[in-house]
């Protein structure tokens, strides 16, 4: 179970509700070509995401017409919260990233 | 889709592919189109296995841990619950029936739980409407040695306790009287509760309008006052403030109203309060200390109210220590033995309803179980047929509690749905309650459905969830699950299946056998209660209470020449056959006593034996139907002499002649000392049940007519009492324009009434031991039917082999009896094991009575081989060839 992984499928999510493969492009092209999320584990991290009540199953009824009956999530509240501390923590990440980086530029 | 790709995806846990298989290969199968050339193609083979792989690494390992310990924070897990309420209801939703059943058999439950608990919460649990009422007691004197026992006393004894207790930070004394309401228009006899000035104060309570009375008002020669019940006030003043101030006559002489008391107040007391009742006027006491009789004369009912942080046993002992001291003071203390008793006025006011509320909160207890048991059997057949659902999110690496915890959100869902069902049901019962608990459970105008009552429907209904959903909850070890898989749904966790079915099963019949047990006594008991022998005859019996004022009627001559022109009159009308009079009526309450002796030791210790007295006209005993064993009754002569002459009971003559003779004896009934202190026994007659239908309390006797200003009459008629009512209501209009009267009905409502409780108690006992059965029995049938089902297969072959119709019935059947006999075994050992707790509860029959134990054995086991019917003919339908296909 990758945090990566989980955090890619939290954003991809957070644009608009998305079927599985979906949500494997979007990562694949957000991450332009880096990661790719391959079925099985990307099947299995949703089921446990959906357990954990992170993302959220759409009911027969809100799906979108067209789709060839697949499974379409959603984010829930919780995962909109991970999401946030994930965006929290990043900043943080970047901001003493750059900092430290600044130092050391200045110190050269 | 690549051959290898496919294979690679078989490497799928089996639940999990179930549910994800078929997108996997739609994604799979897209990739594959891409991935052109044959490194590509086998980079894509390799990267699949490699992903299959981590997969089963990583549900794995989930298992392990489901939920990691940093996450699991409290919106964490509401968002769980949300989830599984989600599942839950999601899943009911799609089985409505189930939902349905579910929520009715619990809703039913619930709601006679509920029902009984608000009265149990309003009658038993539930403290008085009083200011702080736990600290309230009521003293009871008991003299004797149970001669009488009585919550009764003397003026100056509580005086007395008053001025010399240090527990007690107040004390009030009341008495009642029955005084006739208005003058010639509308004159009507109200109960009027003759108080100290605190009295009201003492309970807690203040006037609505007006004033409570002054201590100046409450000596002796006071003024002419009163205090309006609220009742009263609405129904004869139309609630009417100004009457503050105004007078009204009572007892032929004016008071005036100097207070009306709020609607909320009710005096409770115990069923044998002497003279004091809930009253519709009250007057100050006005006690003349000079003319007091002695103080074995018990006229008045003493309350006490215990300082705070007081208990019980202390006071009593106070009490005690108090009673040592007035019996040193006082010989006729001394003399009758006088026992003090400190009671709590809650404990002694609902006391003879106690008993009966138990044992129906205890039936409706068992009734809920059963309701519990069905709802677990159609949870166990419910996740049964949902089990391959179950054994995918197993396999998909669900924890047990996980599962346990879906299994228990669904029945939580249903107990709340059963909860709120059962809180409407009460609602309803409540209501009903008054149609036939009569006037036989004190309090049942404070039943209603509070906080209290809608916590325990909220209990009751998580208690339900807890006993019904733990054994589906637990039988679902993954062990079993994912055997179930394999095995396609039949084998050892089938048969451990109907293990656990059968245990159910056999628990709801045990338990419908015990409360069909209780049913069957009470049935018992109120059979010998209809049959009870009062000692007179009910039938053809017409009853009323006659008062007249004091400023109409002064001398005893003046009222007993107005009942000899009624008697007459009366006697003459159609459809009358006798007419007697007496001073009260039997089953209306406690009367006076007569002490009696019938040797040395009784004679010195004066009211240490006491019996009933009446005073009847000639010919009451022969009116009433009462049998004259010996001699005779009295006539017009013996009418002068007073207490000269006696009839005694043969309760009395046994005690004061037990060698016989009692005809023409001397009973003494003055204490030592008194001139002419015996009576002549003329008569004796066979015991009259006067207080209780149930039992003989006190011997008794009959003195010639003592004409009281309130008097009842009883009126033998030749057809139906009710028919010339009316025409005796005419004749004493016309003969005594200014009498009251009052209690115009039949004699067997009076018994009837008697028999209200009892009644009430059958009444809720047959419902729920029907309800039990009912339930017990759909228990059964469902448990049957699915054993057939699952050996459809086993008994295809045996018909396909040969067997008879009736064979294969006659099997089935046996199975269910086996069932019922065990059910039938435990329930009865457990019946006979709580018989403890129905004694006081039965009348006239023992807790342990045979005929009722084969009744109730055979009906459960009859009721219970007609359910295992259906079942069973259905079993000999079973086409062998479909069957065996379907295997």
């Amino acid at each position: 179970m990758n945090a990566l992984h989980r955090h890619y499928i939290l954003l991809a999510l957070s644009a608009r509700d998305l079927h599985g493969s979906g949500i494997a492009r979007a990562v694949l092209e957000e991450t332009e070509g880096e990661l790719r999320l391959w079925p099985a584990t990307l099947y299995g991290t949703l089921e446990l995401m959906v357990r954990e009540g992170l993302i959220e199953e759409l009911e027969d009824g809100e799906r979108p017409e067209e789709s060839e009956k697949r499974r379409y999530y959603r984010i829930t509240r919780l995962g909109e919260k991970a999401l946030a501390r994930e965006i929290e923590r990043l900043a943080r990440f970047v901001k003493a990233a750059r900092q430290n980086l600044k130092r050391r530029g200045s110190e050269a | 889709m690549d051959r290898f790709l496919r294979f690679c995806l078989r490497g799928l846990p089996p639940g999990f592919r179930e549910k994800y298989g078929r997108e996997i290969e739609l994604d799979v199968s897209e990739a594959s189109r891409r991935e052109a050339g044959f490194w590509r193609r086998l980079r894509l083979v390799a990267r699949t296995l490699a992903d299959v792989v981590s997969l089963r690494w990583m549900l794995s390992r989930a298992e392990r841990q489901p939920f990691p310990k940093r996450k699991k924070t409290r919106t964490m897990m509401l968002e769980a619950l949300r989830l599984d309420l989600k599942f839950a209801s999601r899943s009911l939703g799609k089985r409505p029936g189930f939902a349905l059943l579910g929520v009715l058999t619990l809703g039913l439950g619930i709601g006679a739980v509920t029902s009984v608990f608000s009265v149990v919460n309003g009658v038993l649990l539930r403290p008085l409407a009083y200011a702080s009422p736990e600290r309230i007691v009521i003293l009871w004197h008991d003299l004797g040695n149970g001669a009488q026992s009585l919550p009764a006393l003397h003026p100056k004894d509580l005086w007395d306790y008053r001025e010399r207790s240090e527990l007690f930070g107040e004390w009030t004394l009341a008495t009642g009287n029955e005084l006739i309401l208005g003058d010639d228009e509308d004159p009507e006899l109200v109960d009027v509760g003759v108080v100290e000035a605190n009295f009201h104060s003492f309970f807690g309570v203040a006037p609505l309008y007006g004033r409570s009375f002054t201590p100046e008002e409450n000596v002796f020669g006071g003024p002419n006052v009163a205090i309006l019940s609220h009742r009263l006030w609405a129904r004869r003043y139309g609630s009417d403030p100004a009457m503050v101030g105004k007078a009204i006559r009572l007892g032929g002489e004016d008071h005036q109203v100097v207070g009306i008391l709020p609607e909320s107040f009710r005096l409770l007391l115990p069923p044998e309060a002497f003279r004091l009742r809930d009253a519709e006027i009250w007057t100050p006491t006005q006690i003349d200390v000079a003319s007091l009789p002695p103080r074995n004369y018990t006229g008045y009912t003493g309350f006490g109210r215990m300082r705070p942080g007081i208990l019980l046993e202390e006071a009593q002992q106070e009490m005690e220590a108090l009673e040592a001291q007035l019996k040193e003071e006082n010989p006729e203390h001394q003399a009758s033995n006088l026992q003090v008793r400190a009671v709590a006025l809650h404990g002694d006011v609902i006391k003879r309803a106690r008993p009966a509320l138990r044992v129906l909160m205890a039936a409706v207890g068992f009734v809920l179980l059963i309701a519990c048991g069905n709802t677990a059997q159609l949870l166990l057949a419910r996740f049964r047929s949902a089990e391959r659902e179950l054994s995918v999110r197993a396999a998909m690496g669900a924890s047990r509690f996980r599962l346990a915890r879906l299994v228990v959100v669904e029945s939580l869902l249903l107990a709340l749905g059963g909860g709120v069902l059962g809180v409407l049901l009460a609602r309803g019962g409540i209501a009903l309650l008054p149609l036939f608990a009569g006037a036989s459970v004190p309090r049942l105008e404070e039943v209603v459905l509070d906080l209290r009552v809608l916590a325990f429907a909220l209990l009751a209904s998580l208690a339900a969830t807890l006993i019904f959903s733990l054994v589906p909850a637990l039988s679902l070890s993954r062990g079993h699950l994912v055997g179930s898989l394999a095995e396609g749904g039949r084998g050892s966790a089938s048969r451990r299946h109907v293990r656990l079915r059968n245990v159910l099963i056999v628990g709801e019949v045990a338990l419908s056998v015990m409360l069909l047990v209780a049913t069957g006594l009470t049935l018992r008991s109120f059979a010998a209660l209809l049959e009870a022998e009062p000692g007179f005859r009910a039938e053809g019996l017409l009853t009323l209470r006659l008062s007249v004022s004091h400023a109409d009627y002064p001398e005893q001559e003046n009222r007993r020449v107005l009942f000899e022109r009624l008697h007459d009159r009366i006697d003459a009308l159609a459809g009358v056959a006798s007419v007697a009079a007496v001073n009260q009526l039997p089953l209306t309450g406690s009367g006076s006593l007569q002490p009696f002796a019938y040797d040395e030791e009784t004679a010195r210790n004066w009211e240490s034996v006491t019996a009933d007295e009446r005073f009847v006209s000639p010919g009451f005993l022969e009116v009433m139907g009462a049998t004259l064993v010996a001699g005779r009754e009295f006539t017009e002569d013996d009418v002068a002499l007073g207490k000269r002459y006696a009839v005694i009971d043969e309760m009395l003559a046994e005690k004061v002649f037990p060698r016989g003779g009692a005809l023409g004896g001397q009973v003494r009934i003055e204490p030592l000392g008194t001139e002419d202190p015996f009576a002549e026994v003329v008569g004796v007659v066979r015991h009259v049940k006067l207080h209780d239908l149930t039992k003989p309390l006190l011997p008794q006797f009959y003195f010639p007519q003592n004409w009281w200003l309130t008097t009842s009459l009883v009126v033998r008629t030749e057809e139906d009492p009710a028919a010339v009512a009316a025409s005796v209501r005419d004749e004493i209009r016309a003969v005594a324009p200014d009498a009251a009267v009052e209690d115009l009905a039949p004699m067997t409502a009076l018994v009837s009434r008697a028999r209200s409780q009892a009644r009430f108690t059958l009444v809720l006992m047959i419902g729920f031991g029907i309800f039990a059965v009912v339930l017990a029995s759909v228990g059964l049938f469902g448990v049957i039917s699915y054993a057939v089902s699952q050996r459809r297969v086993e008994l295809g072959i045996r018909m396909a082999l040969g067997a008879t119709t009736i064979g294969i019935r006659r099997q089935v059947l046996a199975e269910g009896a086996r069932l019922v006999a065990v059910a039938v075994v435990v329930g009865l050992a457990g019946a006979a094991l709580s018989t403890r707790f129905l004694e006081g509860f039965l009348y006239g029959v023992q807790p342990i009575d045979p005929a009722t134990y084969a009744s109730v054995a055979g009906l459960l086991t009859a009721v219970a081989l007609l359910a295992c019917w259906v079942p069973a003919s259905r079993a000999t339908r079973v086409d062998p060839a479909k069957a065996l296909r379907a295997e």
